[in-house]
């Protein structure tokens, strides 16, 4: 199978982004989680971490030992596509289902409803409606990143992170999220549930409205 | 060491902490690496030890049984017993000892590496005849950048403003990141970005058109635009600024970041050499 298509960047001086592409699909993420596999089975030297998300594979190197070792970021990238340029088959494992109940009353509800046009009883519906994917976990201990949402409900992060609370469920873009400990945040807080469970990248979830 | 009275925030760090980043655990660790190890370095610590950071005011510590000490980073008037002890030099104390922070002088953050001295009975505070002296950690030279991804989507005037002209730190900042305060930034177009991989020193414009430095304390991702990069030489120099301090950067390139990196690497391996022969000639002069 010939490789995706992928744009390799500088993350500051110690990592490297391999960018399968710039939106959300499923394929996307399936060679990003294939080539997570492939990263961590055969790690390139001064790997640290390998963090997968939506559409790329970052990989944070010891800057120590590439500058000394190997010509830098530069050479990495050089290593990078070699690998990349190999033939690889990984299997991912299939996730589970998650049904997580949800109070729909977060504080944004009502905002979002009148920036998508919609009432807040259909923002309900359509959220509720649909499978989601939990494509990695990210920007908080145990915050799985899933999608995709429906594109009637799409919404933009909100300008300044404000004080969000743990179990608090959000939009931002096509994406939504659970939050699983307090934190400052920029997503539009639609609904909030006192049920978050352990995810790994590739389970599937859905939301089920309670009365609280 | 025992706490007598807590401090704004105490807490004890290490080097990072990498290999957990694709759970979401971020590596975090001690926001100016390099006085966290130099005192490390000073008392003959590993590199992977702990050692006591806090802000200002500092908590007060009273020592259990006979040690070796070193204050290294952020000089808030360490005293000992009442009495004013130096910077970056190897201190012994005895048993009841009490270490405090009179004012702050220069510097964001302090850090207390220390060693039990399980062989020797130390009667009285003793300075050990030897210290170092890294200023490097204080100059108020421009914080070194590279281009980010969304570099080239903000506008050129834009792009003047974030290296021509001086950021304000901002009360809003702490350990996870800096907020930095200066007339709003203008993007070409807005971007909808996917979430991704971000690392300490990522420079994030908001869509206010302010701008956040990631930290230590960072998340692992982001779906900000990436500016640009502190490059990590510069981090622990950013790490000793706090709210209210201006500071202006300066684009540079990898190849002077992985240089800068491997010097300052090459220094600490110098200063943990030379801190483990004083310990090892004082320790047989002493005997």
């Amino acid at each position: 199978m010939k490789p995706m298509d992928y744009q390799l960047f500088e993350l500051g001086d110690t990592a490297v982004t391999i960018e399968f592409g710039t939106e959300l699909s499923t394929d996307i993420h399936q060679e990003v989680m294939k080539r997570f596999y492939q990263f961590q089975s055969f790690p390139l030297p001064g790997t640290l971490d390998l963090i997968p998300a939506y559409a790329s594979l970052t990989i944070v190197f010891d800057l120590g030992l590439v500058a000394s070792r190997f010509q830098g970021l530069a050479g990495m990238k050089t290593l990078i596509e070699e690998k990349l340029a190999e033939p690889f088959s990984a299997i991912i494992p299939e996730g589970r289902l998650h049904e997580i109940p949800c109070q729909y009353e977060g504080p944004d509800l009502a905002s979002v409803a009148s920036a998508c046009g919609l009432s807040e009883q259909e923002i309900i519906r359509i959220h509720s409606e649909k499978e989601y994917t939990v494509f990695f976990l990210g920007f908080l201990p145990g915050f799985a990143y899933m999608g995709t949402t429906d594109e009637r409900i799409t919404i933009s992060r909100k300008a300044k992170p404000v004080p969000i609370q743990a179990g608090d469920i959000g939009l931002a873009g096509n994406q939504t999220g659970i939050y699983p400990i307090a934190s400052p945040g920029g997503w539009q807080i639609i609904g909030r549930t006192n049920s978050i469970p352990h995810f790994r990248a590739g389970d599937r979830v859905r939301f089920i409205p309670v009365i609280a | 060491m025992k706490l007598i009275k807590k401090g704004l925030l105490d807490t004890w760090q290490s080097m990072p902490v990498f290999g957990m980043q694709h759970e979401g655990i971020p590596p975090g660790g001690a926001m100016d690496s390099f006085s966290l190890q130099i005192a490390n370095a000073l008392v003959g610590n590993d590199v992977y030890d702990k050692a006591l950071e806090m802000h200002f005011p500092a908590g007060v510590y009273q020592w259990e049984t006979s040690s070796l000490l070193a204050i290294c980073g952020a000089d808030f008037g360490a005293c000992i017993d009442n009495i004013p002890v130096p910077m970056n030099q190897p201190i012994k104390v005895p048993p009841g000892a009490l270490l405090s922070f009179k004012n702050p002088v220069y510097g964001q953050r302090v850090y207390v590496a220390n060693r039990p001295l399980r062989d020797e009975q130390v009667s009285r505070v003793k300075l050990l005849p030897w210290s170092m002296n890294p200023e490097n950690v204080f100059t108020d030279d421009p914080i070194r950048i590279l281009c980010g991804r969304e570099w080239d989507q903000i506008k050129a005037c834009s792009q003047q403003m974030v290296l021509g002209k001086p950021f304000t730190i901002s009360a809003a900042s702490n350990r996870m990141g800096y907020q930095l305060i200066q007339e709003p930034l203008k993007m070409l177009s807005a971007p909808t970005m996917l979430s991704s991989a971000v690392t300490a020193g990522t420079i994030q414009l908001l869509p206010s058109g302010q701008v956040i430095v990631l930290m230590a304390g960072h998340q692992t991702t982001g779906g900000y635009p990436r500016l640009a990069h502190v490059i990590s030489a510069d981090l622990p120099r950013l790490a000793q600024k706090g709210p209210g301090d201006n500071l202006r950067f300066t684009l540079t390139d990898h190849t002077t970041a992985e240089y800068e990196w491997i010097f300052v690497q090459n220094y600490l391996q110098q200063v943990r050499n030379v801190c483990a022969l004083k310990l090892h000639q004082h320790r047989f002069d002493h005997r």
